[in-house]
């Protein structure tokens, strides 16, 4: 069996990478996040690298990428059971204070965003209050636009 | 009033009297202890509201003190961004964070804690930049004088 790494982050994304670390190094807002998210149109993190066992069709061994379009829809492809699966979001982002943007996917969850230095790793982090609940990150990188 | 009906009042009376006589002895003696009784209570009660007064204060004068130290770990941690000594003051803050803290803050105090803590590691990994460092920091702050100052200590006891 082959495997076939769907991970071509940082292709020729050079000039992109200087824009979206100027935008970075200013505190984030919903439009800078919105952005780095979609890029002029549409903008694929991975979460997983997706890994495809050879041939036709659908079946995979692992995976999970978020696909951010600018119209607000977010396509999540997942490796589940074998096989890939793709669902149909829609995603905004809210202001809730100076300094933490919040992504809201389909109108109920909730995840603060950030950005790391050179905007090419997203985090989004599913925050708990209490000292004793560790908040839940998920942690992607910039496949491509 | 003939005779006959004056000797049987006076019988009566010679009946009545020591019984009322006891009674009322009785009654006073009831009346006695059960004040006692209740300035007893009255004593403990006081006692004891003294007490958690007492400790009230007490905890409230740590509270003063930890909060104080946390915002001298915070502003020296804020202050040693991109220097060497950033992690030493980390890990003198995670000790208060675990610490001390956990006894005396309360629950906005806790959650802002969390945060600035998150916002330092974030820092550390590139997450985050010193503005959001400083601004985070000032939350911190902010939430803790808030809380010094929407719970203020308890009246002295002695003064009561």
């Amino acid at each position: 069996m082959r495997t076939r790494f769907r991970h071509a982050w940082l292709g020729a994304a050079g000039p992109l990478l200087l824009i979206a670390s100027s935008a970075v190094a200013e505190l984030l807002t919903t439009e800078s996040a919105a952005r780095l998210l979609t890029g002029d149109a549409s903008r694929i993190w991975v979460h997983e690298k997706t890994v495809q066992t050879m041939g036709a069709g659908n079946s995979c061994v692992s995976g999970r990428q978020y696909e951010f379009r600018q119209n607000r829809l977010l396509d999540i492809t997942e490796c589940i059971g074998g096989e890939l699966r793709r669902s149909q979001h829609q995603w905004s982002l809210e202001q809730e204070s100076e300094i933490d943007t919040a992504l809201v996917v389909d109108g109920a969850k909730r995840y603060l965003i950030r950005f790391k230095d050179d905007g090419t790793e997203l985090r989004l982090r599913s925050v708990q209050n209490a000292k004793t609940s560790p908040d839940i990150d998920m942690l992607f990188i910039l496949g491509g636009d | 009033m003939n005779e006959s009906t004056k000797r049987r009042w006076d019988v009566r009376l010679g009946i009545a009297t020591p019984i009322i006589t006891v009674l009322g002895i009785i009654v006073g003696v009831w009346q006695f202890n059960s004040g006692e009784r209740n300035k007893v209570e009255v004593e403990n009660s006081l006692v004891e509201r003294r007490a958690t007064m007492e400790f009230e204060r007490k905890l409230w004068l740590e509270r003063l003190e930890a909060y104080r130290n946390v915002a001298k770990t915070t502003g020296r941690l804020v202050a040693s961004a991109g220097r060497p000594e950033f992690d030493e003051n980390l890990q003198t803050f995670l000790s208060a964070y675990w610490g001390t803290m956990i006894f005396v803050e309360d629950p906005e105090v806790a959650a802002a804690m969390k945060a600035f803590y998150e916002e330092a590691l974030d820092y550390r990994t590139g997450f985050g930049g010193e503005q959001y460092l400083k601004i985070r920091a000032a939350k911190l702050l902010e939430t803790c004088r808030s809380s010094i100052e929407h719970r203020p200590p308890p009246s002295n006891p002695a003064t009561d």
